[in-house]
């Protein structure tokens, strides 16, 4: 692997090796608990159509995606959420 | 066994701000589970005979289940449904706080969708009391509006300085 001195030195730029971010997505705001009768949040997390955004779309962690998931279904399922549109 | 008190909004009143639902003795604790039941009733039945569900409710849960309710609340009145559910397009939800044994929450589950009035269900188990206790749908419209703006989530970047 070629060193940066090598190749001039200096340039900071694209290097070609992407770093893996530990940092939580800027999604993410707790990742405690998410109530599935916290309307005005979750339809931050779902489209015009009332789908579910991917997490690459939503910028969430893991932890928050599936409790996000888990809260969603639930309102759908008391008809707080609307299954589509 | 607590009081609930409500309000006109429906949303219960806690002398307490930093638990709203107080510990119980050890063995209690040890052997039983926080639950919050979510029941959905037709409006105008549910406004004719709040106190006789939240009477109901009361006496299943404590007198046949032996659970410590801690509150029920009024989340919701007359609010309008996603979907139609049982021919109703608009429905008042009931919020039940209570502790059990979890061998009973199967029987109670049963027992509640038999019963007519009800028109949906949904048991939840906690293993810590939420934040969101004794909030109505309102409280969380307004949760909103008093939160700070956020920075935007997607793109936030500029086209040419378009």
């Amino acid at each position: 692997m070629s060193n940066r001195e090598d190749r001039g030195g200096g340039w900071k730029g694209f290097t070609g090796v992407r770093k893996k971010s530990g940092k939580k997505g800027r999604g993410c705001k707790s990742c405690d608990f998410v109530d599935y009768k916290d309307v005005p949040t979750l339809k931050r997390f779902l489209n015009a159509h009332g789908k579910l955004f991917s997490r690459k779309r939503s910028r969430t962690c893991p932890k928050c995606q599936r409790l996000i998931k888990q809260a969603v279904k639930r309102a759908r399922f008391m008809g707080i959420l609307s299954y589509t549109n | 066994m607590s009081e609930t008190q409500e309000t006109q909004g429906g949303a219960a009143v806690m002398a307490d701000e930093e638990t709203k639902l107080p510990p119980l003795d050890e063995e209690t604790m040890r052997t039983t589970r926080l639950y919050e039941l979510c029941l959905l009733f037709d409006p105008a039945e549910a406004t004719r005979t709040w106190d006789k569900l939240v009477e109901w409710i009361r006496g299943t849960l404590s007198d046949r289940y032996g659970a410590h309710v801690y509150r029920v609340d009024k989340w919701a009145d007359s609010r309008k449904l996603a979907y139609e559910i049982k021919g109703l397009k608009r429905g008042t939800y009931m919020v039940v706080w209570f502790r059990a044994k979890p061998a009973v929450v199967s029987d109670l589950d049963r027992e509640i969708r038999l019963d007519e009035r009800c028109a949906r269900h949904m048991i939840v188990v906690h293993d810590f009391e939420p934040p969101t206790v004794g909030m109505a749908a309102e409280d969380f419209e307004t949760a909103v509006k008093d939160r700070e703006p956020r920075e935007r989530e997607f793109g936030g970047g500029t086209r040419n300085g378009r």
